[in-house]
């Protein structure tokens, strides 16, 4: 979840999705807090929040549940290894309305930004079943 | 510039939230620590209702194992069994090892376990070793004597490195460690780093195409410049013997490296051939390009051995299963549609002991795994494998303790050879090469821990 903020800035992108991105940290802090599943030893909080969701409890993940629309799937699945599994996070969550941002890449030299040289490699078709995908 | 900015968004969430809950939360939302053991992703997807029942066991927990294992579960259901055969209790990361050889990171914080695979997807894990595969029964045959039977069975073993240059397993493993599987030989060859004398050399070698991470040994050539001429003078040299006719991947960034950054410290040797290392001596003989015997003492030799698949050798379980069918019998022939093997249906291999088209390294076994379990998925199903499946490789090579390149391409099937073909210009397979940055940069560097922190939880939780 902490790159959420590392997103913002690791591209030098002028996108200001920062009230997005604590937006988004509010919400998945409401489902549980947020605990790694590591034991590095980071105190849990208990929230009220965290009662909202019977599913977890703290220190545990949280759950979220799937597409039940699998179209573009596998082919999103190749931005998990740097945004999440499902796009969830890493440089920074590419669900819901921040999916069609990877267009704004078609325009810029590839070498300039990995992002870039990744989103010129797939069809506008593949990209847009991406977008579509991590939008439901 | 970058850090003020978030520092800003630091005070910005503080004011929002002006609550207990922060504390509890600031140190997972912060830029990355590059600590691999909170790098576990927060957010953990429920398996898929399919309805699908099945077995699948998967032989291996490296990035492509423990990738198909987790897919397999996370979009194959809850019916689906899946059981990941592997002896270690934990994992250790080859990415980001070359770090470890200039203090750079613990190796502690390379090691994943499968405790998130077993918690978050219900992957049963078992601690053995294979001893043969039963293609015609379906079973696996395992080191406890124990069988697990499958419907279809995913073999993700790695590579195994053969003796080569005159050295011995035990050579590797007490004197010349190639320390091309992260773990005892790494922390070998760091110690004999901190333990070269002033101004000494230090030898690489590079074995022929295919071989595991195609831009990794350039990478730890720069690495071990970088540390030697900060702490054991600028008269240290690293001497880089390969076998092949010229630097593999990270062509206009190794370049930038050897003729600038690590100038007069790296020296780079193509074509070689004849290599013989005594590990006693420490001497080095080989036939350079022009066919001239050459021969040099060094402090320390790390000797990038050959590799093959893991049981492809005569009388391995691999070749034993008629498995090895790649060339020279070192690798497993697959259809880059399934990752089933071309002569052994059921059964499939991804990762680096696969003949794929595809560069060994772990983010495209990652995504080798995730192909292979959709189309595994939709077998068990009735249906038949995606028939446009695309893989990418992204791939950050630190070239200092602090400044870091990046090598990526996107890799779409292309029908008319059945193989995987690099895609660019809007996914067109013609002309198309990987990209590299444009930039060595600590940016770079500070993207690659979010890169890699990132990729070990798509991975392994």
């Amino acid at each position: 979840m902490r790159t959420y903020h590392g997103t913002v800035t690791v591209f030098g992108m002028d996108r200001r999705r920062k009230w997005a991105a604590i937006f988004a940290v509010l919400l998945l802090s409401a489902c549980g807090g947020g605990g790694d599943s590591s034991d590095s030893g980071a105190p849990e909080q208990e929230t009220e929040q965290e009662t909202e969701n019977s599913n977890t409890v703290p220190g545990a993940p949280i759950m979220l549940a799937q597409p039940e629309d699998t179209t573009g799937r596998l082919l999103a699945s190749n931005c998990f290894q740097c945004h999440g599994t499902g796009g969830a996070g890493g440089f920074e969550s590419i669900r819901g309305n921040e999916a069609s941002e990877v267009l704004d890449y078609l325009t810029q030299p590839a070498s300039s930004d990995i992002m870039a040289a990744h989103a010129q490699g797939y069809t506008r078709a593949q990209l847009e079943a991406i977008i579509a995908y991590l939008q439901r | 510039m970058e850090l003020k900015k978030h520092n800003i968004d630091r005070r910005r969430w503080l004011l929002l939230t002006g609550s207990g809950l922060v504390a509890g939360l600031m140190p997972r939302i912060g830029w990355t620590d590059g600590d691999a053991e909170s790098s576990a992703s927060n957010v953990v997807f429920k398996l898929a209702e399919t309805g699908l029942v099945g077995k699948v066991v998967v032989v291996g927990g490296g990035m492509a194992g423990a990738t198909a294992a987790k897919y397999l579960r996370l979009w194959g259901g809850a019916g689906l069994s899946v059981t990941l055969v592997e002896p270690a209790a934990a994992y250790t990361s080859n990415i980001m090892s070359n770090l470890v050889l200039n203090g750079g990171r613990s190796i502690n914080t390379l090691s994943f376990n499968y405790g998130a695979l077993s918690a978050n997807y219900g992957v049963a894990v078992k601690h053995a070793t294979l001893t043969s595969i039963d293609t015609a029964g379906k079973q696996v045959l395992l080191s406890d004597g124990s069988t697990l039977p499958y419907d279809r069975l995913v073999l993700a073993p790695g590579v195994e490195f053969e003796d080569a240059y005159g050295l011995t397993q035990s050579d590797y493993e007490s004197m010349t460690p190639h320390a091309w599987r992260a773990g005892a030989q790494t922390l070998l060859l760091r110690d004999q780093l901190a333990a070269m004398p002033a101004n000494g050399t230090f030898v690489l070698t590079i074995p022929k195409a295919p071989y595991r991470c195609p831009p990794g040994p350039y990478e730890r050539a720069c690495l071990v410049a970088d540390y030697l001429k900060t702490f054991k003078g600028a008269g240290s040299r690293v001497i880089v013997l390969d076998e092949n006719a010229g630097i593999q991947a990270g062509v206009e960034s190794f370049t930038r490296a050897l003729n600038v950054i690590h100038a007069g410290v790296l020296s780079y040797h193509p074509g070689v051939s004849g290599i013989a290392i005594d590990a006693t001596s420490k001497t080095v003989s080989y036939v350079d390009k022009s066919g001239v015997p050459q021969a040099l003492s060094a402090n320390a030799i790390n000797p990038i051995a050959p590799h093959r698949a893991a049981g492809s050798a005569a009388g391995g379980w691999l070749a034993e299963a008629g498995l090895a069918n790649g060339s020279s019998g070192r690798w497993a022939l697959v259809n880059v549609l399934s990752y089933e093997s071309t002569v052994k249906p059921g059964v499939h291999v991804i990762g680096d002991a696969s003949q794929c088209g595809m560069p060994k390294a772990g983010h495209v076994a990652n995504q080798e795994a995730k192909i292979c379990a959709d189309a595994i998925i939709r077998l068990l199903a009735g249906g038949q494998p995606d028939p446009q499946p695309v893989a990418n490789s992204a791939c950050y090579s630190p070239i200092t303790a602090s400044s870091a390149s990046w090598l990526t391409a996107v890799y779409q099937y292309d029908p008319v050879s059945s193989s995987m073909k690099i895609a660019a210009n809007g996914g067109s397979i013609a002309n198309a090469s990987a990209t590299e940055a444009a930039e060595i940069s600590t940016g770079n560097f500070e993207q690659m821990n979010v890169w890699f922190s990132t990729l070990m939880s798509d991975s392994f939780a």
